[in-house]
């Protein structure tokens, strides 16, 4: 068979130019996950993997013994590698009604941070150059006025005052292109330096720094904070434990720790270590086709040293068996949940967004709103502001008044709306990112397909300008 | 160049492997992203491939044949990230309202959406095949290697998988009645 018989049997062009004008650019969070996960993946000396690349046929013999070799590969695969990539399961809690799962392995004595150094940095603002925000990776719209954006080319954070106008090149004190950062509020970010977290609570004009036991930690962190100062940095372990977790309850001062940390074993999970959601670590598991969904989601608030296990609600709007989704938290001032919930049935047909309360044993829930179908998710501002975006038709619906009454916006512009959800600071003001591949070409400088172009209204939504063209 | 990167990371030179992976990650996730047309699994699958080929680096025999394992490992990734097992992908995207007018951009969409559609009801087996053909311009034997079955397997794959995507864009080239005309 050569190439000319492969291309009349069966190449077609049409797919060929199909597939060019795909991505082709791994997103930098691969490398930074890879990297930040190669202390972890010991090297397997003289066990084969995968069975060699062939360049003859194998005589049956051979055969015989590839496949009993692939065989116990597979299957030191298979158990390595939950060894490696799945941190032990935890004691899941049998009682009915949610509760922490409690601590999991040894903790050590929590330490209090050497002295903690402020270390002032200045601060220029400067309109965006072009391009400059074409590669962001994490951002924070967190008033009116002032966000927080992290690009990764190059690796840099940027602050904004006037929603977007100018910005200010933040430098937390080692931080760099691996190092994980987290925006809290207008004022408050958190940054792992070189074996240090670094916070500022004044716009990152001064920095905290704590040093952390870097010899225990062999990856990336993730940040939870329920405010600007309390909260949870865990992170990658080197040791018998999958994570470690600090905890500081006065805005990175001083922490304590290290924990022990876990993620909950759940099926089809890949049981890793998620961004935070709304100031949650969370976990819920994926589907296997043909089989039930695991109708539970956990809950960490203290950087998955512990874990609450909820149970999803069960209604025709979030079918038993229906795989879902929580797409918005919102802790309340009682200690209830506010969640947004997405559930779909691997069917034809959309099950529409609901939200829900939680009881007040957080082991019950209550509907509150069923949102519109055509791709919606929510945001909640409070307990009483939230948002709505529905993408067909474009539409962004706000209520401040805990769903009692609605104002809709139709926007000028269409809400491609990649990332749009988590953006807005309050019903007139938001941001919104997309990708340049579904945005008009002359929105785009950069030739890259996934480059970010970031927009921004006061108005509500109806009207967007973008930033940094 | 490559080969002496390989050697030293077949060592343990993390640095060295950074750097091979660096190189490859595009690519890798470029025939992630093409079989399993999910960036979230074809970022998963990816990294899933990346750390499996530090981990069993030392296995591999011929250092120059870097790439084609490399590939393989992706491949086999994307396999156990389609199999069986569905994860929520929250992302939405939305056309724009503003449409072209023009009629070969219009013709243009509607053959991408058409060979999306059918290409998202082959395989993944079917679609590896596809993509490693087209994409990376592999030969069967190639194709068969990499996958790790006979080439008359991927040979019949690669004829059924191919032959569903024409019979999809054929199907939408076929051209539209204008409102003034009316069929038979």
């Amino acid at each position: 068979m050569n190439a000319n018989d492969d291309r009349s049997l069966g190449f077609d062009p049409r797919v060929a130019d199909w597939l060019q004008g795909q991505p082709d650019r791994a997103p930098g969070q691969v490398m930074e996950t890879v990297l930040a996960a190669l202390p972890s993946v010991p090297q397997r000396h003289g066990i084969p993997g995968l069975p060699r690349l062939r360049t003859r046929r194998t005589p049956a013999l051979g055969w015989a013994l590839a496949l009993l070799l692939a065989l116990l590969a597979a299957a030191f695969v298979a158990v390595g590698a939950h060894l490696l990539l799945s941190p032990p399961a935890p004691i899941v809690d049998a009682s009915p009604s949610p509760a922490p799962i409690g601590s999991l392995g040894p903790v050590s004595t929590a330490q209090p941070s050497p002295t903690p150094t402020a270390i002032p940095t200045i601060q220029t603002a400067f309109a965006p150059a072009p391009g400059m925000l074409e590669s962001i990776a994490d951002y924070l719209l967190a008033s009116d006025t002032v966000g927080w954006v992290r690009t990764t080319t190059p690796a840099a954070i940027y602050r904004t005052t006037d929603l977007g106008a100018t910005w200010t090149r933040i430098r937390p004190p080692g931080w760099s292109v691996n190092g994980t950062a987290a925006f809290v509020d207008a004022q408050t970010m958190y940054a792992v330096g070189s074996g240090t977290i670094e916070a500022t609570h004044d716009g990152g004009a001064t920095w905290v720094s704590a040093t952390v036991a870097n010899d225990l930690i062999a990856g990336a962190a993730v940040f939870s904070f329920q405010s600007s100062t309390d909260g949870s940095a865990t992170f990658l372990a080197n040791g018998p434990n999958p994570f470690l977790a600090y905890h500081t309850v006065d805005g990175g001062r001083t922490w304590t720790g290290p924990k022990a940390a876990s993620v909950p074993h759940m099926a089809a999970s890949s049981d890793k270590l998620l961004p935070g959601t709304d100031g949650f670590l969370v976990q819920s598991a994926g589907k296997f086709d043909s089989q039930a969904f695991d109708n539970r989601f956990f809950l960490s608030s203290d950087g998955g040293v512990t874990w609450t296990r909820y149970t999803f609600p069960i209604s025709t709007r979030s079918p038993a068996n229906a795989m879902k989704h929580l797409a918005a938290i919102l802790r309340e001032p009682n200690g209830r949940l506010l969640v947004s919930i997405r559930a779909d049935s691997g069917g034809p047909g959309q099950i529409p967004d609901a939200i829900y309360e939680s009881g007040a044993d957080t082991a019950t829930w209550r509907f509150i709103e069923q949102l519109p179908l055509g791709g919606v998710s929510a945001q909640f501002l409070s307990p009483t502001d939230w948002i709505e975006f529905s993408y067909t038709p474009s539409e962004i619906r706000s209520t401040v008044d805990a769903g009692a009454h609605w104002q809709t916006v139709v926007p000028e512009m269409s809400l491609y709306a990649f990332q749009i959800a988590n953006q807005f600071a309050s019903p007139m003001t938001g941001w919104a990112i997309e990708e340049c591949q579904f945005a008009p070409k002359a929105a785009c400088l950069t030739s890259d397909r996934h480059g970010t172009l970031l927009f921004a209204t006061a108005d509500g939504g109806k009207t967007w300008t973008q930033l940094g063209k | 160049m490559q080969v002496e990167l390989v050697e030293r990371a077949k060592r343990g030179d993390r640095d060295a492997f950074a750097s091979l992976a660096a190189a490859s990650a595009d690519r890798c996730y470029a025939l992630a992203y093409r079989i399993l047309r999910d960036p979230h699994r074809a970022q998963d699958a990816t990294q899933q491939a990346l750390l499996g080929a530090w981990r069993d680096l030392p296995t591999l025999r011929e250092p120059e044949r870097f790439d084609a394992w490399l590939h393989r490992l992706v491949v086999h990734a994307c396999f156990s990230e389609a199999r069986g097992e569905r994860r929520w992908t929250a992302r939405v995207r939305v056309v724009s309202l503003n449409r072209s007018a023009d009629p070969d951009v219009a013709q243009g969409v509607a053959a991408r959406d058409e060979l999306e559609a059918a290409f998202r009801q082959l395989s993944p087996e079917h679609r590896a095949v596809v993509v490693l053909h087209h994409h990376l311009g592999y030969p069967l034997t190639e194709i068969a290697e990499t996958l790790g079955i006979p080439v008359g397997t991927a040979r019949s794959r690669l004829h059924y998988a191919v032959r569903q995507l024409r019979t999809a864009l054929d199907a939408g080239e076929r051209p539209l009645a204008t409102s003034g005309e009316r069929s038979a």
